[in-house]
């Protein structure tokens, strides 16, 4: 059974968690924040591994049909209720943990340290910390805190979420207790939000997560969503040919003009791929394209030295700076084809982005692929 | 341009609508109509092409549907019906198996965070617009499901973020459910109010702090099931 969070995006950034460890996913308002418990959950049921959901914020049958949704395979064999719910509304559903009053967070917590009793081993959820905190009051949550926090840690592990309503300084310490602590933030264009995760402390990682854009997906979980990658290089450099060998649905390119363009997902990462023509006549299209793309992959034929400088001259108009950029050196199958140094050398373009590669084989595409996300999202890959 | 009210005297009382991106409160007491004005706000700027949200914790969005369609037969499921998104936290706790269509069902108002999500989803699935409008039916309810400070913090986020997406709103408060303090504070986080009330068996009704009102004394007014009328007279800040 792994310790690591159990869901993709998440399991690099935050390390494998120890015994007892206490996570806090911190949400903005409007931000899909409970999917991560749920997958993570899902993940832990998956191995047949005890769970325990503690739910504040809807009643368990919900948060049954909500794991459903996400993943109807696992047994729920293993899973075990807090119900902080449903005594609120004056219902009552059959789970192991009834808290016939919410508002108390003593007895919540009471509740607490008898699932951790019962289940040992088990990994905690807390759908709403904020949910907790509302059904009795904020002098009463900063009473209970110390105790709260002792429960917590009687757990394999616990996940606690909590919304980022503008609470105030109390609220603000008695959070930094949690050892490690995930926000999830939204950024609003008009009325769409767009979701960003960010690993704001771990102490059992080092490799961090910021600003890392996420949608979820029914069935499925949380992805992270690199929104744009573009891909530019001269004609019959081989851009179609590496999204095909990605297994790419390829859109788009029904004229010279028309961008291809490809969704490719990758060990719980989506990436929207843009291929852009290589005929100097569409140049114009390169600086259009670029803005807000998230990377750069510049897609070389590496057994044709005399268009390097097509290449590097489509790179300078795309005007792109202070974006991470991949120089995929392709068809290193072929006699003659240069390899890094001698590219960096004649071009002066950086030896660091250079990735040799062979678009025509699926594993080389692929890893390819992994060499840019890996430069978007650094240490996404767990 | 101005956002209509979808009540003609009440434009014309305001100046000429609302101004866009207001806050408005509706404060009164129970069964004077808060519900058929927030109602005629949404169905008379759906006409006129403005999308918009309800987010209903009294009724079910079947419910309102079918009310809108009394007004104007076949509403719902026109093209400006089809303008309006519903958040409905009624229905599924009453019992009800929440199938009236472009609604976003939830458990109960107990879960602001998911009542956030549900509305930021009703917007997505709009139209894209310059100007939209948003109701919240009611502020008194959400305090009586967590409390009063919580749904503070919870309606000072959303009413930021209905600014930003250039929605004006109407948000439904009951009067005589809450603590005078409770009230002001409210209000604090509101562009304005229109405050009814029932005086002499009438209903009437006062502007404060929206738009450029051409009266702020009380003005009679009336309503039934669907409709929504000033009939008191007003000019130049008097009532004659």
């Amino acid at each position: 059974m792994t310790d690591r969070f159990g869901v993709p995006i998440l399991d690099g950034p935050l390390g494998p968690l120890p015994d007892g460890a206490t996570v806090l996913l911190r949400a903005d308002p409007a931000v899909e924040a409970l999917p991560f418990l749920l997958q993570s959950a899902n993940e832990r049921l998956r191995h047949k591994a005890p769970v325990v959901i503690l739910t504040a914020h809807r009643p368990p049958s919900r948060v049954r049909a909500l794991l459903d949704e996400l993943d109807p395979e696992p047994s729920r064999e293993n899973l075990h209720f807090i119900d902080a719910f449903s005594a609120l509304l004056g219902s009552r559903e059959d789970v192991d943990f009834p808290v016939a009053m919410p508002s108390d967070l003593h007895a919540v917590t009471g509740a607490i340290e008898a699932a951790a009793h019962a289940h040992r081993g088990a990994v905690l959820y807390v759908d709403s910390l904020s949910g907790l905190m509302d059904h009795a009051n904020l002098p009463a949550f900063l009473d209970v805190r110390p105790r709260l926090m002792s429960a917590l840690k009687k757990f394999r592990w616990s996940v606690s979420l909590v919304t980022d309503w503008p609470y105030g300084d109390d609220v603000e310490r008695a959070l930094g207790a949690f050892e490690a602590v995930v926000e999830l933030h939204a950024t609003e264009e008009r009325v769409v939000v767009h979701q960003m995760l960010s690993v704001k402390r771990s102490p059992w990682s080092k490799s961090g997560a910021r600003g890392v854009r996420y949608k979820v997906q029914r069935p499925g979980g949380v992805v992270a969503h690199i929104p744009k990658v573009l891909l530019v290089g001269p004609t019959m450099a081989g851009k179609t040919t590496l999204l095909r060998a990605l297994g790419a649905d390829v859109k788009g390119g029904r004229t010279a003009a028309d961008p291809e363009h490809a969704t490719v997902m990758d060990q719980g990462i989506q990436v929207e791929l843009l291929a852009l023509p290589g005929a100097e006549r569409f140049d114009a299209l390169l600086a259009v394209n670029a803005v807000q793309a998230a990377a750069l992959v510049l897609l070389v034929d590496a057994a044709d030295p005399a268009r390097f400088s097509r290449a590097k001259e489509m790179l300078a108009k795309t005007k792109a700076a202070n974006i991470p950029l991949v120089i995929l050196l392709n068809k290193q199958d072929l006699e003659g084809a240069v390899e890094a140094d001698a590219f960096a050398q004649a071009t002066g373009l950086p030896r660091t982005a250079v990735v040799l590669c062979t678009a025509l084989d699926p594993k080389a595409a692929r890893q390819a692929l992994r060499e840019t996300i890996e430069r978007v999202l650094p240490g996404a890959h767990a | 341009m101005n956002i209509t009210t979808g009540i003609k005297r009440l434009d014309l009382l305001l100046g000429g609508g609302l101004e866009p991106g207001a806050a408005a409160l509706v404060y009164g007491a129970p069964f004077l109509g808060k519900e058929v004005l927030a109602r005629r706000f949404a169905a008379a700027n759906a006409k006129a092409g403005l999308p918009s949200v309800m987010v209903l914790t009294n009724a079910g969005a079947g419910e309102v549907q079918k009310n809108l369609d009394q007004a104007e037969a076949g509403f719902s499921k026109s093209p400006a019906g089809k303008l309006i998104r519903y958040v409905d936290t009624y229905t599924l706790g009453a019992g009800g198996t929440g199938e009236a269509p472009n609604t976003e069902f939830l458990d109960s108002a107990l879960d602001l965070n998911g009542l956030a999500l549900a509305v930021a989803r009703a917007q997505q699935s709009t139209p894209e617009a310059e100007q939209r409008v948003f109701v919240l039916d009611s502020v008194s309810t959400l305090i009586a499901y967590t409390s009063a400070q919580t749904a503070f913090r919870f309606l000072q986020t959303l009413i930021g973020r209905q600014r930003r997406a250039g929605a004006t709103g109407l948000y439904l408060m009951d009067e005589g459910m809450h603590a005078e303090p409770e009230v002001q504070m409210f209000k604090h986080l509101m562009s304005g109010f229109l405050h009814v009330r029932e005086a002499s068996s009438r209903p009437q009704l006062k502007v404060q702090g929206l738009g450029a009102p051409v009266g702020q004394a009380w003005v009679d007014y009336r309503f039934d099931d669907t409709e929504f009328e000033l009939t008191g007279s007003f000019t130049a800040g008097r009532i004659r």
